[in-house]
């Protein structure tokens, strides 16, 4: 019963702690982690050694340095505020030289307003601020998510 | 019997204790799982907050529904136990227990917080309820796991389907929408338009794109339009020619254009070849042809030195590729030459036609014009030795110029290259990444390199090169992914831009198609998208009179766009059969007819003071001065009628969804001033005034 007991041994003790060590490295961590392991992703994606996510870096680039939100109230501004306010918010638009009083350059009045003031002049107009009435309202179709949008596009534009 | 020592026993006893201990700490991990703990945490959590909602509203009077209701929710949360949560959805065919551990994922209270107690952000919970969406037909992953890794959270090697990163999330939204605008996807509304501009749809077959009009243009006839030297040029890279070229560069030897080229201009018409053209003896005056260029706005479709419209070809070095001969009679009569082209047949006369001719012809070239009458009479088709032709043939079916372009005597269904109705779910072990070493190799990046650079992988590969820019290309990307195995049943898909029935018969049907009116205009979702303002109710927007006049000489209603209507050069009697039929169907009943005998003297006045009180003089011109943004509105009581301006007036959004006309919030009253002034001008108040 010796000589048997000196072969189950190996049995008992190895493969046991082999198994379980392997399973903690195939597995990823699998038995740890179900822990509260409130772990947030990076875009979830690991570069392998040093390759490159082509994808990734290209739609980085196009970002321009903008977050989602800014670029789509970039899109927003584009679509109903450049035309007048100019791309830049220089208040050089196409239409702005029809206007009086003219546009203003954000750059110089953007910084010195809050969030809450600017919400009312883009959803109730310049009116509702004690301005000309030129820049009209658009709070009843605009949502709030978009003049949100709009709201960090200007202030990431014009720090 | 054999001798047990105490060192046996030792040994076993230790043994035996770390398998027991090792089985104990193993069964209790196995019985405290992670979503356990996350549930037992996110419950806490939420009635914390929820309480403390309650104790706010309790000080707040006149909130006894609200706090009824808070009070319910709270009472239903206490009771909550905590098990596995599934989603269990038939029609998808998919279990997802995503919600074991995301299960505060509806409530909007723990929006500050961390994955996984986080309420998912934005609306998209309330456009998709979980219910009935689950989550992995948005996310990917695993949804019958109940733990971290097995969810595929992230990228963990081997999952088929891990979760898909934040990043390319948009693309999934494609899925289900049909539509080639996405709600929240720009990337994938981008890219289908990408794919719809290039022309993919010519070599694969691609969901969304299986009913459309080949790309290219047909290339019957084409001996008398090109000489065989443009030809070469074109085919070995159409950027010799066109900056911005449609076509894409082919993978052809020069031999082998040369063939094809050859193969080609032996198509000649017949009666070009035939007749001699007398107008064509003489000389056209170009200064006429220029004004008359002018009048029939050919800009607004055609660009010249890439200024101009984009819906048809560049015509900055036209000179260079196509014969004076050709050039008359297409103006003459484009459908002659190209059944399917977009281009109306205007009613030139025949000096007129000339005299463009004669403008484009000296204007619009960038070299010496080479003699080449030589070349293009050098070989007929009967000329073609019977290999050649079939050896030209074959290239043709083989490089998929089929795909594009339509060509008498050569038939095929078959597109070259393969279908894309499952590309979004291509196996990685299915990719040949070719030489290329340094990417990750992710279906993503494999399709991003491809479309940028078809040769990347395989120099042999068929695919034409259309010189992508590389946010065409992420577009493109994005648009593909969405197709994939996945079978999302009819009654999640979501079309809304439905197509209804526009097929006009006899003489109306004939001068739509002579006039090619779809080419820019909309009607019932069919056609082009030059004219933003589709024509469905132009009946009930717009005067008979004015209608009449604007078509026989259109001109500038909105100052600050280049495209205009074209002028058409309409007979009397067309004009009156189109303005009679156009004023009589497409019509809308909900515009209010006769709004016009309603209006008093008295709301003039208040309509105008209403005007200057919104600064509506920003954006339009009115009297001498304004802006340029909307139509001008001096003589607007002319053109529109009283029923569509009050309509459009209430609520523009509701007519053109993205327009920049603002929606002032007006109530019948305010509406209907404003109608009345905005009616009141017309020439004939104008020249009363003024006199």
């Amino acid at each position: 019963m010796l000589k048997p007991f000196w072969l189950i041994l190996p049995f008992i003790i190895i493969i046991p702690l082999i198994s379980f060590f392997s399973l903690r490295f195939i597995g990823g961590f699998g038995i740890r982690s179900g822990w509260s392991r409130t772990e947030t992703l990076n875009s979830g994606l690991r570069t392998q050694d040093s390759k490159r996510d082509v994808l990734l870096e290209a739609l980085n680039k196009s970002k321009h340095g903008l977050s989602d939100m800014e670029l789509k109230g970039e899109e927003y501004y584009k679509h109903y505020c450049s035309i007048c306010h100019g791309s830049e918010g220089r208040g050089d638009g196409f239409n702005a030289y029809n206007l009086n009083p003219r546009p203003k350059n954000f750059a110089e009045i953007i910084p010195s307003m809050d969030d809450r003031y600017l919400y009312k002049v883009i959803s109730e107009g310049t009116t509702s601020v004690g301005k000309s009435a030129l820049c009209p309202p658009r709070g009843l179709y605009l949502e709030h998510d978009a003049i949100e949008a709009i709201i960090s596009y200007l202030r990431k534009v014009n720090r | 019997m054999n001798e047990i020592s105490a060192n046996h026993y030792r040994w076993f006893c230790i043994i035996g204790l770390a398998l027991i201990v090792s089985s104990v700490i193993l069964l209790f991990k196995e019985s405290l799982p992670a979503w356990k703990i996350h549930q037992r945490f996110s419950k806490q959590i939420q009635l914390t907050r929820l309480q403390a909602e309650i104790d706010r509203l309790s000080a707040e009077p006149a909130a006894e529904d609200n706090l009824r209701r808070l009070r319910l929710v709270k009472a239903q949360l206490e009771q909550r136990e905590t098990k596995i949560q599934q989603i269990v959805l038939d029609s998808l065919n998919r279990i997802d227990r995503c919600t074991s551990c995301h299960i505060g994922i509806e409530d909007k209270r723990l929006q500050d917080l961390k994955a996984p107690y986080k309420s998912h952000s934005g609306k998209y919970l309330v456009w998709h309820p979980p219910e009935k969406f689950g989550c992995t037909v948005c996310h990917g992953g695993q949804g019958l796991a109940t733990n971290f890794m097995d969810a595929a959270h992230g990228d963990i090697k081997h999952w088929d389907k891990p979760l898909t990163t934040k990043a390319l999330l948009q693309s999934s939204c494609g899925k289900c929408h049909l539509d080639m605008e996405v709600p929240e996807s720009p990337l994938v509304s981008k890219g289908r338009e990408v794919i719809e501009k290039s022309g993919c749809f010519g070599c694969h077959e691609i969901p969304l794109f299986e009913v459309r009009e080949k790309p290219g243009p047909s290339l019957d006839k084409l001996g008398s339009k090109v000489n065989k030297q443009w030809l070469n040029k074109w085919l070995s890279n159409p950027r010799n020619y066109l900056e911005k070229p449609k076509m894409p560069r082919v993978n052809l030897s020069q031999e082998d254009i040369d063939i094809l080229s050859d193969y080609l201009v032996s198509s000649k018409d017949e009666i070009l070849r035939s007749t001699q053209n007398d107008i064509l003896q003489e000389e056209g005056d170009p200064e006429i042809g220029k004004v008359r260029f002018r009048e029939s706005r050919c800009i607004s479709c055609h660009s010249v030195n890439g200024k101009g419209g984009t819906l048809a070809p560049e015509l900055g070095n036209i000179a260079n590729k196509v014969n004076r001969e050709w050039l008359f009679r297409f103006i003459k009569d484009p459908h002659h030459f190209q059944p399917k082209s977009k281009m109306p047949q205007y009613g030139f006369s025949d000096r007129e036609a000339l005299d463009i001719t004669e403008y484009i012809m000296e204007e619009f070239s960038t070299e010496e014009l080479e003699e080449t009458e030589a070349e293009s009479a050098s070989i007929g088709p009967g000329e073609l030795s019977p290999e050649l032709i079939k050896k030209a043939e074959g290239m043709f079916l083989d490089h998929g110029c089929s795909g594009c372009h339509d060509k008498s005597g050569i038939k095929t269904e078959v597109k070259i290259g393969p279908e894309l109705h499952h590309i979004g779910s291509k196996h990685l072990e299915t990719i040949d990444f070719g030489d290329i070493k340094d990417v990750v190799p992710s279906l993503q990046n494999w399709i991003f390199l491809k479309v940028k650079n078809p040769r990347i992988f395989d120099e042999k590969a068929k695919m034409g090169d259309y010189n992508l820019s590389d946010e065409e290309a992420i577009q493109i990307t994005f648009a593909l992914l969405a197709f994939t195995k996945e079978e999302i049943p009819h009654s999640y898909t979501a079309s809304y831009q439905k197509k209804g029935l526009f097929n006009p018969q006899g003489e109306i049907g004939h001068l739509f198609a002579k006039y090619r009116c779809l080419s820019c205009h909309q009607v019932a979702g069919n056609g082009g998208t030059l004219s933003t303002a589709p024509l469905d109710m132009v009946g009930s927007q717009v005067k008979k009179d004015w209608l009449y006049n604007y078509l026989k000489l259109p001109y500038a209603i909105r100052v600050n766009i280049p495209e205009r209507m074209l002028r058409l050069w309409l007979s009397d009697k067309e004009t009156e059969v189109l303005t009679d039929y156009m004023c009589s169907v497409f019509v809308d009943d909900s515009i209010p007819e006769g709004l016009e005998k309603t209006l008093k003297p008295e709301d003039v006045e208040e309509g105008r003071a209403l005007f200057d009180k919104h600064g509506c003089i920003s954006c339009h011109i009115i009297g001498s001065g304004g802006g340029y943004v909307g139509p001008q509105l001096n003589n607007v009581g002319d053109r529109l009628k009283a029923g569509w301006i009050y309509a459009w007036l209430k609520n523009p959004q509701e007519y053109k969804p993205k327009t920049l006309q603002p929606n002032y919030g007006f109530n019948d009253d305010e509406a209907i001033a404003l109608t009345a002034f905005l009616v009141s001008l017309t020439k004939e108040q104008a020249e009363k005034g003024s006199s």
